[in-house]
């Protein structure tokens, strides 16, 4: 994406206040400004509460935002804010109770519980704070289970994993078991396997939490790159304020509510001359 | 990236999975063999007892038998028809040939040894006698009288030595093969021989029939008031014999042994995944549907199932050995068909042992894979 020109609204006002602009229908801006990116992740109002009466908790409580194509937005917020429950609800995994998540044709607060594996494999990427490969598998094998859940076999299969672990730097490491990479590399690998189905949304939570400086830095450089590059949007939970630095937008979650960052501003002020000077 | 599935191989994910627990599964496949083992024997047991329950019918040549009217096998009931019969059934003129077979339990003496036997007495060189020799030959004259081989290992007997059945002295003087069962040892002698020890020279058991059409012979016979038996339905109730003091007890064990190595299966696939939830989170989280977790569950179970087959059959060679050492009266035999029924019961003990780790697996929730974020 053209740095700096894309600039969204940042949280919407609570749905009372009626809709701001609707970024949603903008097939016709498809090639045209960022501005007019299409918008690949749309939530609404999102609710979750756990337990009832007065033992009910709402870690999230009348989110709203979209994300862009190509648009990398971190939330961050204290430790208990929510973050990890409302990326569950953008990742299919957590129902939500109240609002709504719109993502690939679907909204996942009342679709039906058998297409979320589909759209998990085919149009959500995960990244994981703990990397979260499967042991028993190499490198290789890892990026090429996850084309394999969503109906790709055999060479093909082989062939893209290969390709995308060499695009992440581990072309080298193909046969390599997860135990024996370091930290830095199996994010890597975990990154190959989260853009295996070709995914317009990634969803990362605590990308760099286990990592050292220099491979968290790379890292984000790495999911900067597949925005930027690739179109690709990111969504990424995180309390590392490097990755600031790497942000379209920076959305700040307290109490389970979006709200105007410590600094300041809703918005990240990402730009290509911040990068670095952080680091 | 296409979303069509295409053919070609798969991630052996729930297969590598399975089998990096290496101690687990190597547990499980000896459990999982241990209990086909049984199953094996069982079955082996089962067989050897039903082979040699019919040796007579196999090795005879008859394809009716003519019995005393009600009686219905050789081995299970008594038989008294008149001597006259022979000379009726070989009349007929679809009969080749009819001979006089008497057949009937007693105990042997030889010294202080006792050994179960079923005497058979026919006419010399005529069919029904030993069919196969180990040592010496078929009793001609009527002291003589030829046994199994595992009545002569038993009793110590060889050629030339001297046993005493129903109070009348006999020389051994053939070891017939394949002529022992569970619960007796065959003793050939002649016709005469039997005559002498029942006290009656004007009858006989059977009458064995030698025929090309036993279907018209049989009803010409039966329409003559005979009750004649096919070789199949007097082997059947031959068979039959063994139900009375086994099939209860073998089935039970049977099912005991797939219970077990089911179980077996069960718990290790199921302690899998409890144990690895958190990889199971994970491939859910990457998308796999219902059918395909269902699959990775299978697929471990019967592998399982398949190695502890692979030891099963490796045990069941070894334990068959030791079993004929210690009990020779028992011929393990398993055929070709029992072989691929325990492996077809092996695969579906699988399949019943992966509901468990499946049931486990659906409740796991995708994320888990987000426990440390
Ligand atoms: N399954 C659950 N049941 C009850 N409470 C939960 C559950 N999951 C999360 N919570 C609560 O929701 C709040 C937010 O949790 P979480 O989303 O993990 O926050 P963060 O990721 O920002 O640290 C916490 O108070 C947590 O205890
Ligand atoms: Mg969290």
């Amino acid at each position: 994406m053209i740095p700096g020109a894309a600039r969204l609204p940042g949280p919407r006002p609570a749905p009372t206040d009626g809709p701001v602009i609707d970024l949603r229908d903008t097939a016709v801006a498809r090639g045209g400004a960022r501005l007019f990116a299409p918008v690949v992740l749309s939530v609404e109002g999102l609710g979750k509460t756990f337990g009832e009466g007065h033992t009910a908790v709402h870690p999230v409580r009348h989110v709203s935002f979209d994300v862009q194509e190509g648009e990398i937005v971190l939330i961050m917020g204290p430790s208990g804010s929510g973050k990890t429950t409302l990326l569950l609800m953008l990742g299919a995994m957590l129902r939500p109770t109240a609002g709504a998540v719109h993502v690939g044709g679907v909204d996942l607060a009342t679709a039906p519980g058998r297409v979320l594996p589909r759209l998990r494999s085919r149009h959500l990427g995960f990244i994981f704070q703990d990397f979260n490969l499967l042991a028993s598998l190499s490198a290789l094998e890892n990026v090429e289970y996850a084309l394999n859940l969503a109906g790709v076999r055999g060479r093909p299969a082989r062939a893209r994993a290969e390709d995308l672990l060499g695009r992440v730097g581990l072309g080298h490491r193909l046969g390599a078991r997860p135990s024996t990479l370091s930290g830095g590399e199996q994010q890597r690998v975990a990154i190959a396997r989260a853009l295996a189905n070709d995914p317009p949304l990634l969803l990362a939570d605590e990308p760099t939490a286990n990592l050292d400086a220099a491979n968290g830095r790379s890292i984000g450089a790495l999911l900067r790159d597949l925005a930027t590059d690739e179109g690709r949007s990111c969504v990424i939970v995180t309390h590392d304020e490097r990755l600031r630095g790497i942000a379209d937008r920076v959305l700040w979650l307290d109490d389970g509510i979006l709200k105007p960052t410590p600094d300041g501003g809703l918005h990240a002020d990402h730009a290509p001359r911040r990068r670095g000077v952080r680091d | 990236m296409a979303a069509v599935a295409v053919g070609g191989a798969r991630v052996p994910f729930g297969r590598r999975t399975l089998l990096a627990d290496r101690k687990r599964s190597a547990l499980s496949a000896a459990g999982v063999g241990l209990a086909l083992m049984l199953v094996l024997l069982l079955y082996g047991i089962w067989n050897g007892i039903d082979d040699r329950l019919v040796a007579f019918e196999d090795h005879a040549g008859a394809a009716l038998y003519v019995a005393q009217p009600g009686t219905t096998s050789m081995l299970s009931e008594v038989s008294v028809l008149p001597r006259s019969t022979v000379a009726t059934v070989t009349a007929d003129p679809g009969v080749r040939w009819a001979v006089p077979v008497r057949g009937f339990f007693s105990v042997t003496h030889v010294g202080d040894t006792r050994v179960p036997t079923y005497v058979v007495g026919t006419e010399p060189g005529r069919p029904g006698g030993p069919w196969e020799l180990a040592a010496g030959r078929a009793p001609a004259a009527d002291d003589e009288v030829t046994v199994g081989q595992l009545f002569a290992r038993r009793a110590g007997v060889a050629p030339g030595s001297r046993l005493s059945i129903l109070g009348a002295e006999f020389t051994v003087v053939g070891i017939a093969r394949d002529a022992d069962m569970f619960m007796a040892s065959f003793a050939f002698m002649t016709h005469a021989a039997t005559d002498r020890l029942v006290h009656s020279d004007a009858t006989t058991s059977f009458v064995l029939v030698g025929t090309d059409e036993p279907a018209a012979v049989q009803a010409r016979l039966a329409a003559a008031g005979l009750n004649v038996l096919t070789r199949d339905q007097i082997a059947a109730n031959d068979q039959a014999l063994k139900s009375q003091a086994y099939t209860a007890g073998m089935k039970a064990m049977l099912v005991v042994a797939f219970g077990i190595g089911a179980l077996v299966v069960a718990l290790t696939t199921y302690t899998g995944v409890v144990e690895r939830r958190r990889e199971y989170g994970i491939v859910k989280a990457l998308g796999a549907t219902k059918p395909r977790l269902l699959g990775i569950v299978v697929g471990q179970s019967v592998v399982l199932a398949g190695l502890g087959l692979i030891v099963g059959v490796v045990l069941y060679g070894a334990g068959r050995r030791a079993l004929e050492a210690v009990r020779p009266e028992y011929a393990v035999s398993l055929s070709p068909g029992a072989l691929l029924r325990t492996a077809v019961a092996a695969i579906l003990m699988g399949l019943v042992a992966s509901a468990v780790p499946a049931h486990r697996l659906a409740a796991i929730e995708p994320a888990v894979a987000f426990g440390g974020g």
